[in-house]
């Protein structure tokens, strides 16, 4: 058990900063995630806390000890990898049996500690096999149970289940929330996948180009997000440009395209009158009724695409933009279809626009 | 099936260029001395201490050229597997430069190094660490100087194959669990390199039994291993039969050694990921 500091931490290759002045702590027994696109940082920074390369500058804290010049096999920090890194030339057993028989235990121990951590991961009986007679759910167990046997302080987790089919994802998914609220161990999860960051963690971190973008619960990063970026790499779809007016009955109005949507007065705190903004809403929140009112804009579908659990469809002529509602339920619509589309007020999100997304 | 037998058609010409020009002329050898004199002049190999003296000279020189190239070899082969320096290819190239210059004229350079007059003793005097000049040329380490810097190359590309297959994060696991660097070569790279060090080593230990320019030049005139006992035997001796006879216990020595590499690491080898149910 322990906790976790990164403090201003940078990391450069060359001309470019990788990581850029990272502040995180981390809690005992907490599951960061690190979400962010590929070259956002993110595996940088596990590289560093795992000490595979050093710090540019800034510091990395584990019970609050800085572990600068501490090599990383006296870390005692377990790291998962995405391509799962077994010793091929070694069994089961000897595999998960690696880190522990380094540090001289008994042998009968040994035996015992990895039966237990075998049998957490649901193998046991697998432990004369050798790596490539698994299938890749049984390897990437493997690895798991071979990054927890040995107690690790921390436990790093790169791309977990990025290598996995629909329902072994779930199936594991389930699986390393049980074994690490189990064991407690202090994790750190890097991810590109929002699903998976925040189904797992307790709280994420989304990054991108080296620097942290948005920290909060899942929920937050989930329903609000910080930016539209972030919104962006969220899932949300539908972004809309407009100009926010003057607070009226705790709402504001904001002028899309010759529409007016309200938004609450919280979402738009600190926006004065008259600035350019974006609004997003996922496309779960839009929904189609049949009569007019309040935040109630017609349009035409330009296609439905049905997807199972729900029909996405992308409605044009509303605003300048698209939007892409999804209906859960059974839809008839179809293209050329008239449509009124509701944007409920408090489902809505808005940033003021930067000069990026201009 | 089909494939199979599309594949074959595509082998043939090697296949068929290798049986009349290797194999029939060498049984052809083979029957033409046994008919002559019998197996008279195995025996005689086999009796005659001056001809296993050669023998043992040619596996001794041939195991310590293997050695010290897999020793030297062996960083040089992980450094330029892991290293991501642009200049990789450049030093692929310069392992490589050595081909672009015959066995013979390297011999002559290395005749111009280590001889009695030559650049090595003349420094060597020069700082004052020798009074005397050290007798390299003519010797048995002059060959295997020039044997390994004629066949460590072999070694050098057996081994970067094999090293850059190795998971980068394979040794990274390993410093996670606990291994120093130490622990994780012994217990990881160098056993995963396995396949690469014996492909290294049966090659540059077979190069090393057959060659002949190399003991000839640097070895001088009294120093003998089989190669150059074949030629010998032909050009001053006129002894044909003891020439084949010399020719064969050479096929059949460096055979023996690698059936036994074979045999001895066959096991290894299918765990290591030759095995079908992968």
């Amino acid at each position: 058990m322990a906790t976790l500091e990164l403090k201003n931490l940078t990391k450069k290759f060359g001309d470019f900063t990788a990581v850029d002045n990272m502040n995180i702590s981390v809690a005992e027994g907490e599951m960061i995630a690190l979400l962010g696109g590929s070259g956002c940082g993110k595996t940088t920074t596990l590289r560093m806390i795992a000490g595979f390369t050093e710090p540019f500058s800034g510091s990395i804290l584990v019970s609050g000890k800085d572990v600068a010049k501490i090599p990383p096999y006296k870390r005692n920090i377990g790291i998962f990898f995405q391509n799962y890194a077994l010793f091929p030339h070694m069994t089961v057993f000897e595999n998960v049996a690696f880190g522990l028989k380094l540090q001289k235990l008994p042998k009968n121990e040994i035996k015992e500690r990895v039966e237990s951590i075998l049998g957490l991961v649901k193998l046991t009986g697998f432990d004369k096999r050798y790596p490539r007679e698994l299938s890749g759910g049984q390897q990437q167990r493997v690895a798991l149970a071979r990054a927890l046997v040995t107690r690790p302080s921390i436990l790093l987790l790169d791309e977990p289940l990025s290598n996995l089919d629909a329902t072994l994802r779930v199936e594991m998914q389930v699986e390393i929330k049980r074994i690490q609220t189990e064991l407690g161990i202090t994790t750190i999860i890097v991810t590109h996948d929002h699903e998976e960051a925040v189904s797992l963690a307790d709280r994420v971190i989304v990054m991108n180009a080296g620097r942290i973008l948005q920290i909060g619960s899942p929920q937050e990063i989930f329903d609000r997000p910080a930016s539209a970026f972030v919104a962006d790499f969220m899932g949300f779809s539908t972004f809309i440009h407009g100009t926010i007016g003057l607070p009226e009955n705790r709402k504001r109005p904001v002028v899309c395209s010759g529409h007016t949507l309200f938004v609450p007065e919280a979402a738009a705190a600190g926006l004065d009158s008259g600035t350019p903004c974006t609004l997003t809403i996922r496309s779960e929140n839009i929904c189609l009724t049949d009569e007019p009112g309040e935040n109630t804009v017609s349009g035409v579908v330009q296609s439905a695409t049905y997807r199972g659990h729900a029909t996405r469809l992308e409605v044009k002529g509303c605003f300048d933009e698209m939007v892409y509602p999804a209906v859960s339920d059974y839809t008839e619509k179809e293209n050329g279809n008239h449509v009124l589309v509701h944007f409920p007020a408090n489902r809505i999100c808005v940033y003021k626009n930067t000069m990026e997304e201009q | 099936m089909e494939r199979k037998r599309r594949a074959f058609l595509l082998a043939l010409p090697t296949v068929l260029a290798l049986l009349v020009f290797f194999l029939i002329p060498m049984v052809y050898i083979l029957i033409k001395t046994l008919l002559v004199n019998g197996f008279a002049d195995f025996t005689k190999f086999f009796t005659d201490p001056f001809y296993l003296n050669i023998l043992w000279t040619t596996v001794r020189v041939s195991l310590i050229s293997t050695l010290i190239s897999l020793l030297l070899g062996y960083p040089a082969a992980y450094f330029i597997a892991r290293t991501r320096s642009k200049l990789k290819n450049v030093m692929m190239i310069v392992i490589l430069f050595p081909f672009l210059v015959s066995a013979v004229v390297r011999s002559y350079g290395w005749m111009v190094i280590l001889g009695t007059n030559g650049i090595l003793n003349q420094f060597l005097q020069g700082i004052g660490l020798l009074s005397q000049p050290l007798k390299i040329l003519n010797t048995e380490a002059a060959v295997v100087i020039g044997m390994i810097h004629l066949l460590i190359p072999y070694m050098i590309l057996s081994l970067v194959g094999v090293l850059q297959s190795i998971d980068p994060n394979v040794e990274y696991a390993a410093y996670s669990l606990g291994a120093s660097p130490a622990k994780t070569f012994t217990k990881v790279v160098f056993p995963l390199s396995m396949p690469g060090i014996i492909s290294g080593c049966v090659l540059v230990f077979t190069m090393s039994m057959t060659s002949y320019v190399t003991p000839k030049l640097l070895g001088g005139s009294k120093f003998r291993m089989m190669a150059t006992m074949v030629v010998q035997e032909i050009n001053v001796n006129f002894n044909w039969g003891a020439a084949s006879a010399i020719s064969y216990i050479l096929l059949l020595t460096i055979l023996a050694v690698q059936v036994a590499v074979v045999l001895s690491t066959s096991g290894y080898m299918k765990r290591m990921g030759g095995g079908k149910n992968a």
